[in-house]
């Protein structure tokens, strides 16, 4: 058959396929960083019709799980449900002082006329699949638009802040995770209340914490939490721990790195969270101007 | 051509498996490794019915492929319409491989793939870590005499 192609050119070179296609594929390049919300529609159809794709992609994670939940021994199941009861009744209890004190909160925030924002619901998604890209950091999950996800969501596990969302689709979702080098969080350091950001470096337990003056108060194990600014994550939550700290003469900023709380690699499910903000009544006494710089 | 000679059917299915493999989750250290299975299966079409598969049959291909691995879109559509344009004018050239030779073409086109890909991700400033990167050409190329085999025998089986 190929021998025909060579001595009958039935089908052309394709230089100008070439051409065109290349000239198309730039175009859309161009409009995927440009126009991003002509482009959104076209991936999500698109990943629509990969969604068998995906299904069929997380089968041998859920495979895994399976034998894993099978062929585990009876006392080791039982040891652990008694540690998981245990768990839950201490948590219980602490979330029962939680409900005083976030009502404590509101009310504190309400006299300084700040906005409160406030977890809302919480939503379990499995990670169905990883990037196969091993530079980047990005994970595939089993819940989208039809679960209420949206972009810019933040995701969270057992431990800590893991990232956010970054592509919705009908019913997978995409994350990118905090050690992404494309990500970027607020933080602010739980000892000293200093703010800085923290960046991903692509490596799986190491981050950056960027802009820290090189006098600042850092120490190794201090926690890192998220501090809201920006919106975009809620604060309070532990992001990372600080690694090591290291000064060197004549440079403005500490190069200062830090390992994620959150089990960024391993983690099977991630905690989805809808916040929502909670506007305060108004304020008893009328006091102008000042605070408002103080609530942000 | 007669019905029961065209690839209808096994060009998509093959390039579906292509899909599959390429998002399989693999452990981090593997995933270094992974063979551009897309790029193969493409190369494999190209040279084998020409008539079907070519640079735009890889530029829609490039189009799934760009949504699956969340790159930026035009990426793969521009890599991909190369290999195909490639791997036409090669086989122009040339005339029958023998499946060594193909492993060499293969080697050659998933390293051009790269270098657009390092150009395009440079310019975005996401610069890849350089110590692994052209190990999917060689992963490739070495496992390329293995797909070639098994999709020649496979499409005439199921024709």
């Amino acid at each position: 058959m190929a021998i025909q192609n060579t001595l009958f050119s039935k089908t052309s070179n394709g230089g100008y396929s070439l051409l065109f296609a290349a000239i198309a594929a730039i175009a859309l390049m161009v409009a995927d960083v440009h126009f991003k919300p002509w482009v959104a529609p076209v991936r999500y159809e698109l990943n629509r019709v990969l969604t068998p794709v995906y299904t069929v992609v997380g089968w041998p994670g859920r495979f895994a799980d399976w034998i894993n939940g099978r062929f585990r021994p009876a006392g080791e199941v039982r040891d652990e449900n008694e540690e998981l009861r245990s768990q839950l009744l201490v948590l219980s209890v602490r979330v029962q002082k939680f409900s005083d004190l976030v009502a404590e909160n509101a009310r504190l925030r309400g006299l300084i006329d700040s906005t409160l924002i406030m977890d809302g619901r919480v939503l379990v998604a499995e990670i169905i699949g990883v990037d196969p890209d091993p530079y980047r950091h990005i994970v595939l999950l089993g819940k989208g638009q039809d679960s209420g996800v949206y972009v810019g969501q933040p995701i969270f596990d057992a431990h800590g802040l893991m990232g956010q969302v970054i592509e919705v689709g009908p019913g997978i979702s995409r994350a990118m995770l905090l050690t992404d080098r494309q990500h970027a969080v607020p933080v602010r350091i739980n000892r000293t209340g200093t703010r800085a950001v923290l960046a991903g470096t692509g490596d799986v337990d190491q981050m950056q914490l960027l802009y820290v003056p090189d006098s600042a108060d850092v120490k190794t194990g201090d926690l890192l939490i998220s501090s809201g600014l920006g919106q975009r994550f809620p604060p309070g939550y532990p992001v990372a721990v600080v690694t090591s700290v290291r000064h060197s003469g004549g440079a403005d900023f500490a190069q200062i790195t830090a390992r994620p709380t959150a089990d960024v690699d391993r983690s099977r499910e991630v905690l989805l969270m809808f916040s929502r903000t909670v506007t305060p009544s108004p304020r008893p006494m009328a006091n102008s101007g000042g605070s408002h710089g103080l609530a942000q | 051509m007669a019905w029961r000679n065209n690839p209808l059917l096994a060009i998509p299915l093959s390039l579906l498996g292509a899909i599959v493999l390429t998002a399989l989750p693999l452990p981090p250290t593997l995933s270094y490794w992974r063979p551009d299975w897309v790029a193969m299966v493409l190369v494999f079409w190209v040279l084998n019915e020409p008539a079907w598969v070519g640079v735009w049959t890889a530029f829609a291909l490039g189009l799934v492929v760009d949504v699956e691995t969340v790159s930026l879109f035009g990426l793969h559509p521009l890599m991909l319409a190369l290999i195909a344009y490639l791997t036409r004018l090669s086989s122009r050239w040339v005339g029958v491989f023998s499946i060594w030779q193909t492993a060499a073409l293969v080697f050659l086109l998933v390293a051009a793939e790269l270098l657009i890909k390092f150009v395009i991700l440079s310019a975005q400033g996401l610069m890849p870590n350089l110590s692994l990167y052209a190990v999917p050409a060689i992963t490739s190329a070495m496992i390329w005499p293995f797909v070639a085999v098994a999709l020649r025998r496979w499409s005439v089986a199921i024709r």
